[in-house]
């Protein structure tokens, strides 16, 4: 069947030159001379490695060292000169033998940056889709660790948050919001040098504990330094070529490559400090204390009870401690070391470079992040230019150990401030005669991951004939994770008795490997003013995940834990074995008329072993154009001051299969109990065979100007995505035993949005120059259609006309002057405020609008870089998680001391109450799901400063030493009542703010 | 440039292309994966009864680990044990049970959907194999029948604890999602004609089959010793005394003499036990319950229980342990002794004994006003514990007696007391002078939230909440 479709397309895209064509004839060729010459800056230092061909022939040569080249051309050719930061140069030869050029650096923002669109290259100024472009120069201004952090704040269109602040934490990362209902399938496609790197992680559940948001990141596993660009493709126009994969956008990661010229050594040293930005301002001992007893008081209880430790006497009432502090308040130490050799001359160039990378964590103890990098990178290209090969390897460890349990910021806010000692005078755990859980007990338990990644990537092409050229990418990754949590005896108070043998851990090894190869054709060609370029190829992909876990237990010593065999007793939790298949065809068909009119046509035919056999094959598609009008005569006249103006649209489906491998079959998992010494088996899903692709349509418009020599850019973009046949695990009520099952969702989801871009060169001057950018994105993310919402399990989740992402909740009349308690809108007037009926109020936890702004100085050898990143949004508050009710057993904001006392307060907080009383705990518990608890979590930060000064340039001394002064997340502005408004967590450590001090040296 | 050369040119290379596109594709089985390694497709699991075994495996391994039999913090008998009065919780770092403690569970919390779900978790369990031993076509009758009046058995069992806990419930019957997203809550009558039903078809389906001797799965004997209790629960006095007096008289266990060795693994009184994950394992229940040192890390049995053992009752002394910090003694239970794995397992946490048919005949006689019967069954249960022999109690007194018996036999386990106080109407009478968040309502556990808000047909929420 798609065979025809295949033939149909081809058919379809080439018919009309052939149609237009139908005369044959050849032309001579003038004779051909040898033309040299020399290129050079306009300082006059030599230029090396400028490109420079014929126009309109397939004849190119590359400037050597000195900046001299020479060339077969005829006389009446036309010489092209480009480099990448220099303005592109058209010199006819008119007769001439020698030729000497003098380059313009480009100082516009545009420039002619070509960028990856992955099957394909093309440049800034004739894109036809949405291709966001992040280099290396600003990627290596900031001290992190994950390259998608460097993405935050700099790319409109795409929102990043950090979920943590311990080193090796995921990134959340959505690229122009959220398309499936199903919340775990709306990550992107990564792709590192062509080849696609899987994102979920290889962790064990009941290993991976303490890291929120699911594990340890394996893009951590990438070396930030090690990039050369991220692109981000976000409309139509540019995903549909990746097709079932493209629906949540594409990111390409592409490391970098040697130039050709002198061999360069570069070494890079880096060290700093890391801190949490903010702590929850908390109630202090007597104000804590106070808060206790009027509880007590309240709910009518005298005595105070034998189990009221903190304010019956038991602990001592004049203790004070900042358990924010203790316990997640240290320094975290970074070192980061990397080095790179690179060179090479017109026919080979090489890149090798290893770094190092070292983050200490905020507990007390000894928890840290290694991480040890390789990349290696290879090109070459024969003489005669036909035959072309680039090869890069990246390998990378990456060691991290933290605290075996995740909860010791939700314990820092909880406990009493009285709380007992955490030592001895002995200096063991002090368990204060089991009167509390000593929060540093956790701290025995320790989780280590051990993740060693390799990415290895070829590429070769071959000329076959003038126009027409083969070429083959091939890639292979590994990816292996070892985990082990340890959940030693001494967590436990003595008071219980156990030892060693009930200490217990969990081993896990996980490994990936998969494979891609694909096969393309690409036929470019001019046919006067009519410029052809078209793609067309095929993907073969394969990927297998193993992964297998161990229970140990039942240990001699607690220092043997980590030994599988001193464990009297272990038995398997898991052991899987999952393969992923994935073909497909695309091909992209790309025309420009005189380098003014551009459409695009790109499609893909995939087939995912992720559906049942009927449900395997999709097609998908789009068309993108763009007309760059500044080129217009009348534009160029009428308005001068128009350097460039491009009006561009795309419209195109992509699709999604996001769901894990084997979601058809129906069948029975072993579990991880035994019973009569037989492994349990249970029935792992509600299977439902028939359900296929997410689809997504997208559609974009956008506008980007040039002013004044692009001093002035300026781009304005609309889309609108549709995601429909929503692909989801619908929520099941308990009674069916499960709590969801895999089906596709006759519903639409729709994100609509407007993204903004302005570049300015403020000051261009030869010791002072200042260029500001900012971006801001304002989405709208819309349920728009559910048939019988109402009857679904989705009705007190979802409502049609509002964001996905929203809460159904209590609407708070505040608190009741007369009973000092909480009071709610009674929706349907029954007398009683209950779930669901009551909870009828809509937040919206979408962001309004985000963006980032940034400004680069330079005077004289001076750089200062700053990054601010911008969020409006309301997001889940300090009670939102439902904490321990005000006036338990939990240390509480100062905030709470406005609450009430008597008959007549207009306060914010309700009586405070231990829980006992029922109203009283009731009324917390609606209030922890009202819109009251729901607060604003907008910000604004300063994401990234940096200070740079070029002590010594390799021009001048022989030698570059540049020194720099960094700083991550130094300045947060913000109305948020918890500890961080981009995390919204009360279990994770807030993002850190660090400082860094560092040196790159060039010789 | 010369554009007239396309014609000469295109097709030429095209036709390649196409030929090299079409020739590569042409293997779609490409995307045929193997199976996954770690999962037995459906069918396969009943094609024989060893796989259908270790699907029963999870089933008491889920009852052992997670649901409400579990002996640890999230099964009945350490949370209704502090929702009545037999425990009184000391550790200050389990707010969860605190709300047992205090009676105000609320919709919201996790212990009740964790009742909930791992309990319909396991209807469906128990259903799909149900479905699956019906349909297979390689099992013996034999084995069907075995499997199927367990997998019956089960379905009731699990029935029985919700109807208890949470009132008017959805029966389920069926693996279909369809019909089980929206089903509503049937009558009590209704429910307990089901599991009585499923009961009556459990005890026909295993009566021909061999018990287990280790008593770790349930056999006839154990359908009809829930059947025994369900008749109890609906005062259903004859049918009740029917099926204890056949387990007594014909399953062959006896009551065990040595008050020490009742709760060890070869006890003679057992009818049913979960048996250990790994050899040399003991129960959750030793490990929650016993205490080292003082004072209590989790919980201690309350005073009022202590004050309830008559003097001399020797399950005071071998069922009750202490611990002291040398001013203050604290109680805990100690039926289950052994709170770290022996070399080879000692003790398994016993759901079904005999001793509960003997106080179901001294109850269901009393009742029925055959009071000479019913004083010779209760004081078998006392003169086992040492106890001297009632005499000469009127109908309502005798009552009361069995009600004493039953809550110093069955202290802290799978939640007796509190059944027991709800099922006879005096739990406001008990619980709320020394408990002072109870409330009437109380008697059930709410409904919990998530579900309401995935299936309306569940509201109301059960009164109070």
């Amino acid at each position: 069947m798609y065979r025809v479709f295949l033939f149909m397309s081809l058919y379809v895209f080439l018919m009309p030159f052939f149609a237009n064509t139908m005369q044959a004839g050849t032309v001579l060729e003038p004779p051909q001379v040898t033309v040299s010459g020399t290129v050079t800056d306009t300082s006059g230092n030599p230029l090396a490695g400028v490109n420079l061909v014929v126009e309109s022939k397939n004849i190119g040569t590359i400037s050597d060292l000195n900046g001299s080249f020479s060339i077969n051309a005829g006389p009446t050719d036309v010489l092209i000169f480009s480099m990448v930061g220099f303005k592109s140069l058209t010199v006819p030869i008119e007769g001439r033998e020698e030729v000497i050029v003098q380059m313009e650096e480009d100082v516009t923002v545009l420039g002619e940056v070509v960028l990856n669109a992955g099957y394909y290259t093309v440049s800034e100024r004739e894109r036809t889709g949405s291709i966001e472009r992040v280099e290396s120069i600003d990627i290596e201004k900031q001290p992190i660790s994950n390259p998608l952090a460097a993405l935050q704040g700099r790319v409109a269109g795409v929102e990043i948050e950090q979920v943590s602040g311990l080193p090796g934490s995921n990134f959340k990362i959505q690229i122009r919001g959220r398309n499936s209902i199903r919340s775990g399938a709306n990550e992107p496609l990564y792709i590192i040098d062509g080849v696609p790197y899987a994102s979920n992680t290889l962790g064990e559940s009941q290993a991976s504990l303490p890291l929120p948001g699911g594990g340890i990141s394996p893009l951590n596993n990438i070396n930030p330094s090690d990039i050369e660009s991220i692109e981000i493709l976000k409309d139509a126009d540019a995903t549909a070529i990746y097709g079932s994969r493209g629906a949540n956008g594409v990111v390409l990661i592409t490391t970098k490559k040697g130039n050709s010229g002198a061999t360069k050594i570069e070494v890079g040293l880096q060290t700093g400090l890391g801190r949490i930005a903010n702590k929850v301002d908390l109630l202090d001992t007597p104000g804590y204390l106070a808060m206790r007893r009027e509880a007590f008081a309240n709910d009518g209880i005298d005595p105070i009870p034998f189990y009221a430790y903190d304010v019956n006497g038991t602990w001592d009432m004049d203790r004070h401690t900042d358990w924010q502090r203790k316990l997640f308040g240290n320094t975290s130490y970074l070192t980061d070391v990397q080095g790179s050799i690179s060179g090479g001359n017109e026919t080979t160039q090489f890149l090798v470079s290893g770094n190092f990378h070292r983050q200490t964590s905020v507990f007390p103890g000894d928890f840290n992040n290694d991480k040890i990098g390789v990349l290696s990178n290879l090109g070459h290209r024969s003489a005669n230019n036909r035959f072309s090969i680039q090869l890069s390897t990246t390998f990378s460890a990456n060691k991290n150990r933290l605290p075996g349990d995740g909860l010791l910021v939700l314990d820092a806010l909880n406990l009493a401030p009285n709380a007992p000692e955490l030592y001895t005078e002995d200096g063991v755990l002090n368990w204060e005669n089991s009167t509390w859980s000593n929060p540093l007990a956790k701290l025995q338990g320790n989780y280590t991951s051990d993740g060693k990644t390799l990415i290895s990537n070829a590429r070769l092409e071959y000329r076959l004939v003038d126009g027409l050229r083969a070429s083959a990418n091939l890639g292979y990754t590994e990816n292996h994770l070892r985990e082990l949590t340890t959940v030693p005896s001494t967590i436990y108070d003595p008071a219980y008795g156990i030892g060693p043998e009930a200490s217990y851990a969990v081993h896990n090894t996980g490994e990936r490997t998969s494979y891609i190869v694909e096969p393309q054709l690409h036929y470019d060609r001019e046919f006067g003013v009519l410029r052809l370029t078209t793609l067309a190829g095929l993907t073969f992909q394969g990927q297998t995940t193993q992964r297998r876990s161990q229970f140990a237990f039942g240990f001699t010593n607690n220092g043997l834990m980590d030994n599988l065999s001193a464990a009297s007793s272990q038995f398997p939790i898991a052991d899987v074995t999952e393969e992923y298949r994935y073909q497909a065809l695309y091909g992209r068909v790309n025309l420009a008329v005189k380098n003014r009119y551009f459409l695009n046509f790109t499609g893909r035919r995939d087939g995912s072993s992720r559906f049942g056999t009927d449900k395997r094959f999709a097609d998908f598609g789009a068309i993108g154009a763009a007309y760059v009008f500044s080129k217009e005569a009348f534009i160029r006249q009428g308005f001068p001051m128009l350097s460039f103006g491009k009006l561009r649209g795309s419209y195109g489906t992509s699709g999604s299969d996001q769901i894990g491998d084997y979601q058809y079959l129906d069948t029975y998992s072993f579990g991880t109990q035994q019973y009569q010494n037989t492994i349990g088996l249970y029935p792992t899903r509600l299977f439902n065979p028939n359900f296929s692709w997410e689809e997504n349509k997208k559609l974009e418009v956008a506008l980007e100007l040039g002013f004044f020599d692009d001093r002035i850019f300026l781009s304005g973009t609309y889309y609108r995505n549709r995601s429909t046949n929503q692909l989801v695990g619908v929520p099941l009520p308990a009674t069916t035993g499960f709590s969801s099952v895999n089906a596709n969702l006759n519903a639409t989801v729709e994100n609509t949005g407007w993204e903004f871009e302005l570049n300015t060169v403020n000051i261009n001057g030869k010791n002072f120059s200042w260029s500001t950018g900012l971006n801001l994105t304002v989405p709208r993310n819309r349920l728009v259609s559910f048939p019988d919402l109402e009857g679904s399990t989705y009705a007190n989740q979802l409502v049609i006309g509002q964001p996905l992402n929203i809460s159904k909740v209590y609407r708070s009349n505040g608190v009741n002057p007369g009973t000092g308690l909480y009071e709610f809108e009674d929706f349907n007037g029954d007398g009683i405020i209950s779930s669901p009926e009551d909870r009828q109020m809509v937040m919206d936890l979408n962001p309004s609008f985000y963006g980032g702004l940034t400004n680069t100085v330079t005077i004289g050898k001076f750089k200062w870089d700053m990054l601010f990143q911008f969020t409006k949004q309301q997001g889940s508050g300090y009670w939102t998680p439902g904490n321990i009710i005000v006036g338990g057993l939990a240390n509480q904001p100062t905030s709470v001391l406005q609450r009430w006392q008597q008959e007549g307060d207009l306060v914010p907080f309700q009586r405070f109450s231990t829980g006992a009383s029922q109203e009283a705990a009731q009324a917390f518990r609606q209030y922890t799901q009202s819109d009251a608890s729901i607060t604003d979590a907008s910000y604004i930060r300063l994401k990234t400063l940096s200070l740079s000064y070029q002590l010594a340039e390799k021009n001048h001394q022989g030698f570059g030493c540049e020194l720099y002064l960094r700083g991550q997340n130094l300045l947060t502005l913000t109305g948020y009542d918890g500890l961080d408004p981009e995390t919204r967590s009360n279990q994770a450590v807030p993002p850190l703010r660090v400082v860094t001090l560092g040196t790159r040296l060039t010789f | 440039m010369n554009t007239r050369n396309i014609l000469t040119w295109l097709p030429k290379h095209i036709v390649g292309l196409m030929g090299m596109i079409l020739l590569t594709l042409s293997c779609e089985d490409y995307l045929e994966v193997d199976p996954p390694k770690n999962q037995l497709t459906g069918e396969v699991v009943f094609e024989n009864a060893a796989t259908v075994d270790a699907a029963f495996a999870h089933i008491y391994a889920e009852l052992r680990e997670n649901g409400f039999t579990t002996g640890g913090t999230q099964g009945l008998s350490y949370l209704m044990g502090h929702y009545s009065d037999e425990l009184e919780l000391y550790s200050s770092s389990l707010p969860a049970v605190l709300n047992y403690t205090n009676n105000t569970v609320l919709p919201s919390d996790n212990s009740v959907k964790n009742l909930w779900d791992t309990g319909y978790g396991l209807v469906y369990a128990a259903n799909a194999i149900l479905e699956g031993v019906s349909s297979s076509g390689s099992l013996t009758e034999d084995e069907k029948g075995r499997l199927l009046g367990e997998a019956y058995f089960i379905r009731a069992f699990i029935h029985f604890h919700l109807v208890n806990l949470f009132g008017e419930i959805p029966y389920i019957m069926t693996t279909d999602y369809d019909e089980n997203k929206d089903v509503g809550r049937l009558e009590l009558a209704m429910v307990y004609q089901y599991i009585e039903g499923d009961l009556l078809l459990a005890k026909e389906l295993l009566a021909a089959s061999a018990p287990d001797f280790e008593r770790f799965r349930p056999d006839y004997w154990t359908a009809s010793a829930l059947l025994a209790r369900v008749y109890l629960y609906q005062e259903n006095w004859q049918l009740a005394i029917d099926e204890a007096s056949a387990i007594l008289g014909d399953s062959g266990y006896a009551l065990n003499p040595d008050m020490d060795r009742v709760f060890l693994k070869d006890s003679p009184e057992t009818l049913w036990q979960l048996g250990p994950g790994l050899p040399g394992n003991n129960t959750k229940e030793a490990f929650t319950f016993v205490i080292v040192n003082g004072p209590p890390p989790n919980s201690a049995l309350t005073q009022s229980l202590i004050n309830s053992f008559e003097e001399g009752d020797a399950r005071f002394e071998q069922w009750v342990g202490s611990v002291t910090d040398g001013s203050e003694t604290w109680y805990f239970p100690y039926k289950y002794r052994e709170y770290v794995p022996t070399a080879s397992t000692q003790e398994c946490s016993i759901i079904f004994r005999l001793a509960e048919q003997y106080l179901i005949l001294a109850e269901a006689n009393a009742q029925l006003g055959n009071l000479g019967p019913a004083l010779e069954f209760l004081n078998t249960v006392r003169g086992r514990a040492s106890l001297p022999f009632l005499d000469n109690l009127d109908q309502a007194s005798l009552l009361q007696a069995v009600q004493a018996e039953r809550r110093v036999e069955f202290f802290s386990e799978q939640g007796h007391r509190f059944f027991d106080l709800k099922r006879t109407g005096r739990a406001d009478a008990v619980l709320a002078p020394i408990k002072p968040g109870w409330e009437s309502s109380d008697r059930l556990l709410p409904i919990p939230e998530s579900e309401l808000l995935l299936n309306p047909n569940l509201l109301p929420q059960n009164e109070g909440y």
